[in-house]
């Protein structure tokens, strides 16, 4: 190699990142062995030597930031968030696992099981229904609270498999709400104030009106949110009596407070052909494929060419790039800040009312600290 | 006052200042702070139940500190270094959790030289902003999304 003067090299350009660079900034890539710039650089001053100003500006932030929603359901949905760091898209799917409330059933008062599930296996399995309610409405029931109107919801399961008859399922369905709270008397030790007959009798809450009288619930029963949830199976001549009561609660506690089934994202795949695929070489592509992300057309003088077609099916399998000198025709990357976010809610709020109430709880997560620091 | 479901907190006993101070200060356990004036600012006024946030510095030097959350883990603090790593005063920010049945974490905060609290309310700030965009876009996102729908819908009738 000849002698060059250090003086004759041109310039790095200022002000813009050389393309491998801006590439391995922008681009998580996947090679057929493992993935390389995995990890985000976030430091400000990481491209300071080549006058690139890598701090986030609020104004850039606003201008590039975007939502495009996919696909949104009753109780599910899709979107694909563009423009934002990992560490945000990671806060909100943690919150919205484990830092939004529901209502979920905590205390069963069991009165008589005498099916073959266990009061605790039963418990656990009432605790893990999903309950149609918004949580909003009601309040945390701390350690010495009593139970009231509100901040416990109370349902009655009563069945009975009679004798000679056929097996019985118990559904979900069968969960009745009580409005007007427990109706199981306190122990006898309170029997003697319940003598006295202008008095409530003492029972495990103490509501001070009926909830299906609040106008929040007039219109709307309180109910599980699929009528076809198997909570036991009672033999001939067994039966099953209890109250449960459902509280206020997060996820970060016990999962059966988590008010989406799971929150997920992705980020987006990028498929790009590095050079024409043409021919045999395309038919072979294509057939490499399990999830069809390529394509072929016809270009002039019956030649065949591939094309990307569908780079979001991309499961990054990487079997297209499997094989030898298969990676100079195709790279697979991901995009840095592209995610493809998808919340399946359980049923006690839509999708959309999750996400937004996720990121105000990120929001007073800020305030706190500001209003602790000051 | 932000006051906390008892059921979250770890013990419901209100917690010793001191006795927390010492545990974190101890700079076998806490290499990054030297051996300097220590000080301690329990920055909650009037709260029984848990110091909610504490700075350890130095009065010489107010330009690197570490803070001790309480009840946050990952969510707030890796948003919060993804904040602070993109101000252009910082010159380190990282954050730990010193164990992971103990709801807390330190978040160390050097700046070029301004008092590193100044600049970690900054962060929160710039955190609340971008969180009150992205609920603006989204919330407008699914309007339209809606609208789209709708329209849809109406056209099958016809």
């Amino acid at each position: 190699m000849t002698k060059v003067s250090i003086w004759d090299l041109p310039d790095v350009p200022k002000g813009q990142l050389p393309p491998h660079l801006e590439l391995q900034r922008t681009r998580v890539i996947c090679n057929s062995d493992a993935p390389t710039h995995t990890e985000n650089i976030q430091y400000s001053g990481a491209y300071a030597s080549m006058g690139v100003d890598h701090s986030l500006q609020f104004d850039h932030f606003r201008k590039k930031f975007r939502v495009e929603v996919i696909r949104l359901t009753e109780d599910d949905m899709e979107f694909d968030m563009i423009g934002i760091d990992a560490s945000l898209a990671n806060a909100f799917r943690r919150i919205l696992i484990a830092e939004l409330a529901t209502m979920a059933i905590e205390k069963v008062l069991i009165a008589n099981n005498t099916s073959v599930i266990q009061d605790e296996v039963l418990a656990h399995r009432l605790g893990l229904v999903p309950i149609k309610v918004d949580p909003r409405l009601f309040d945390y029931m701390s350690e010495n609270d009593v139970p009231n109107e509100k901040n416990t919801i109370v349902f009655k399961l009563h069945v009975q498999c009679e004798r000679g008859g056929p097996r019985l399922t118990v559904k979900s369905d069968e969960l009745k709400w009580l409005p007007n709270g427990s109706q199981f008397l306190l122990g006898t030790g309170h029997s003697t104030s319940t003598s006295n007959s202008t008095s409530k009798p003492k029972t495990y809450t103490s509501f001070s009106c009926r909830q299906d009288y609040l106008p929040e619930f007039s219109n709307n029963p309180i109910a599980p949110e699929h009528p076809d949830i198997i909570i036991a199976k009672l033999g001939p001549g067994q039966e099953i009596e209890l109250e449960a009561h459902a509280v206020k609660g997060m996820g970060k506690t016990h999962a059966k407070w988590s008010p989406v089934a799971t929150a997920w994202y992705r980020m987006l795949p990028e498929v790009v052909l590095l050079q024409e695929v043409e021919d045999e070489k395309a038919e072979e592509l294509i057939k490499k494929c399990p999830v069809n992300v390529f394509d072929i057309e016809d270009i002039a003088n019956g030649k065949k060419r591939a094309t990307v077609a569908r780079p979001r099916a991309c499961t990054l399998c990487r079997e297209c790039i499997r094989g030898e000198g298969w990676d100079k025709f195709v790279a697979i990357r991901r995009v840095r800040d592209h995610f493809i976010f998808t919340i399946e809610s359980t049923g006690a709020l839509p999708p959309e009312v999750l996400f937004t109430e996720a990121v105000k709880i990120l929001e007073d997560k800020c305030e706190r600290v500001i209003t602790e620091l000051s | 006052m932000i006051i906390y479901r008892s059921s979250l907190c770890q013990s419901s006993k209100p917690r010793n200042s001191l006795s927390v101070a010492a545990r974190i200060l101890h700079p076998s356990k806490h290499p990054t702070i030297q051996g300097g004036i220590l000080i301690l600012t329990t920055l909650v006024g009037v709260c029984n139940y848990s110091l909610l946030a504490m700075e350890h510095g130095s009065f010489q030097d107010q330009s690197a500190s570490t803070f001790s959350l309480t009840d946050e883990d990952h969510t707030l603090a890796n948003s919060l270094r993804f904040t602070l790593n993109q101000d252009p005063r910082v010159t380190f920010c990282g954050y730990s959790i010193p164990h992971p049945s103990d709801a807390r974490v330190n978040i160390r905060v050097q700046t070029t030289g301004d008092p590193a609290s100044e600049v970690l309310k900054d962060a929160c700030q710039d955190l609340m902003l971008m969180c009150q965009h992205v609920r603006s876009t989204f919330d407008e996102a699914v309007a339209d999304f809606k609208n789209a729908q709708a329209l849809k819908d109406m056209d099958i009738k016809h």
